[in-house]
């Protein structure tokens, strides 16, 4: 009993350092918690939408049967879609239009523009042959390749070169344009989604406390005297 | 409750974002083909004539139902419409001499084809004149029920209060304070 106690001992220094362990994973958690809430909060105000989309043709009844409302709502939400993202495309267009113009002035064709927007940011060195064998950046825990340590920043980056500036606005209106697309698609999901749900609850009919024994009412009454 | 629902909500909705972003992808894919299919009937519409994006045939069933539905309201309102309030209408009366006739002076008769000065009938670009067919300057009336201010009169300083004269008993004189006169002479003891 005693040694068992004796085992679980922890020092000061382990103390702390699963007190910010703690610390780190309680962040995360609410971290994780607000971008689900946030992400939650973006859908219903894209779904939303699809209810002005269907509202006219379901409270005129011009539409009324599941079916009907979903192919509908299917063809407005495609055409919402391709009207959503034809900003997010021009901006791609844009894009490919300065790749083009500055390949034809340059005849670079065979660069790599993620290559060169890599260079405005921080470099590490993922590589094991890099560092000392002493003190590896990867190690095998259970068969499992894990971290073992922060890697180093490779030297000379971030830098900015000026014979590589077309290639920095290709890809920021490329990445603009990516996530401009994946926002509409998003959208389209939320959309989708909605109006499925409706297609079952605005055509819902329930019985939920109907008795059809309950309207029939007998009241007896003395028949009428017979007329003079 | 709410806001750890809410909560637990969220860390529901991070646990299906991988899902979602699956979803994005195929969407994604999916939106290209739609991308292209609804940019060549666009053109198809645009070289009709048409417009780029026509209304659903749904949409405008719709549109009329309301429309229709709409009118019949607007129709029902304007039966029960109560008749319009009486307007009040205010005549301005002109003074002014007739066009180009010289006013003859006061007291002499009238020559003849003179037309006196008419009431009710505008005469415009005439600069009244004083003498014949010009009223006089009026001093405004005042509205019946209407007090001109008066001058302010002149302050009478207050009675001092009995109470607090000095030596005075009120119930000596049955507590009528406000019958009793007294004569506030400080000096009054030696004339007698």
């Amino acid at each position: 009993m005693n040694n068992i106690l004796v085992s679980v001992e922890l020092s000061d220094t382990d103390r702390r350092a699963l007190i910010v362990m703690l610390v780190v994973l309680v962040v995360l958690v609410i971290l994780i918690a607000l971008l689900g809430m946030a992400l939650r909060a973006i859908m219903h105000i894209q779904a939303d939408r699809a209810d002005t989309m269907m509202h006219d043709v379901a409270v005129t009844h011009v539409i009324d049967n599941p079916k009907q409302f979903r192919m509908f709502g299917f063809k407005k939400n495609n055409r919402a879609l391709y009207r959503d993202s034809l900003k997010p495309f021009l901006v791609g267009l844009v894009g490919v239009l300065i790749w083009v113009i500055f390949n034809l002035a340059t005849g670079r064709w065979a660069d790599n523009p993620w290559e060169h927007f890599g260079e405005l940011f921080f470099r590490f060195k993922w590589d094991n042959a890099d560092y000392p064998a002493t003190d590896p950046l990867w190690v095998k825990v259970f068969g499992m390749n894990l971290l073992a340590r922060w890697p180093d920043i490779v030297e000379g980056y971030p830098r900015f070169a000026v014979e590589h500036l077309a290639s920095y606005f290709e890809v920021a209106f490329w990445i603009v344009a990516i996530g401009w697309y994946a926002f509409c698609c998003q959208g389209y999901i939320a959309r989708a989604a909605r109006i499925i749900r409706r297609s079952h609850s605005v055509y819902k009919k329930s019985l939920e406390g109907f008795n059809a024994n309950a309207d029939i009412e007998i009241t007896p009454e003395k028949p009428l005297p017979p007329s003079e | 409750m709410q806001p750890l629902k809410m909560f637990g909500l969220g860390i529901l909705w991070a646990l299906l974002f991988p899902f979602i972003l699956v979803g994005i992808v195929i969407v994604g894919v999916f939106g290209v083909v739609d991308f292209l299919i609804e940019f060549v009937i666009m053109v198809i519409n645009f070289f009709r004539g048409k417009k780029l994006f026509p209304v659903y045939k749904e949409d405008e069933e719709a549109y009329n139902c309301l429309q229709k539905a709409l009118d019949k309201q607007n129709a029902a309102k304007e039966a029960q419409a109560v008749p319009p309030a009486p307007q009040q209408v205010f005549v301005q009366q002109n003074f002014y001499t007739n066009p180009g006739a010289v006013p003859p002076a006061p007291g002499t008769p009238l020559p003849p084809g003179y037309v006196p000065p008419q009431v009710g009938q505008p005469n415009y670009g005439q600069i009244p004149q004083p003498g014949y067919g010009t009223l006089p300057p009026q001093q405004p009336q005042a509205p019946a029920g209407y007090i001109p201010p008066q001058p302010a009169q002149e302050q009478i300083p207050p009675r001092p209060e009995l109470a607090k004269l000095p030596n005075f008993d009120a119930s000596e004189y049955g507590n009528k304070t406000d019958t009793i006169e007294i004569d506030i002479d400080e000096g009054g003891e030696g004339d007698e």
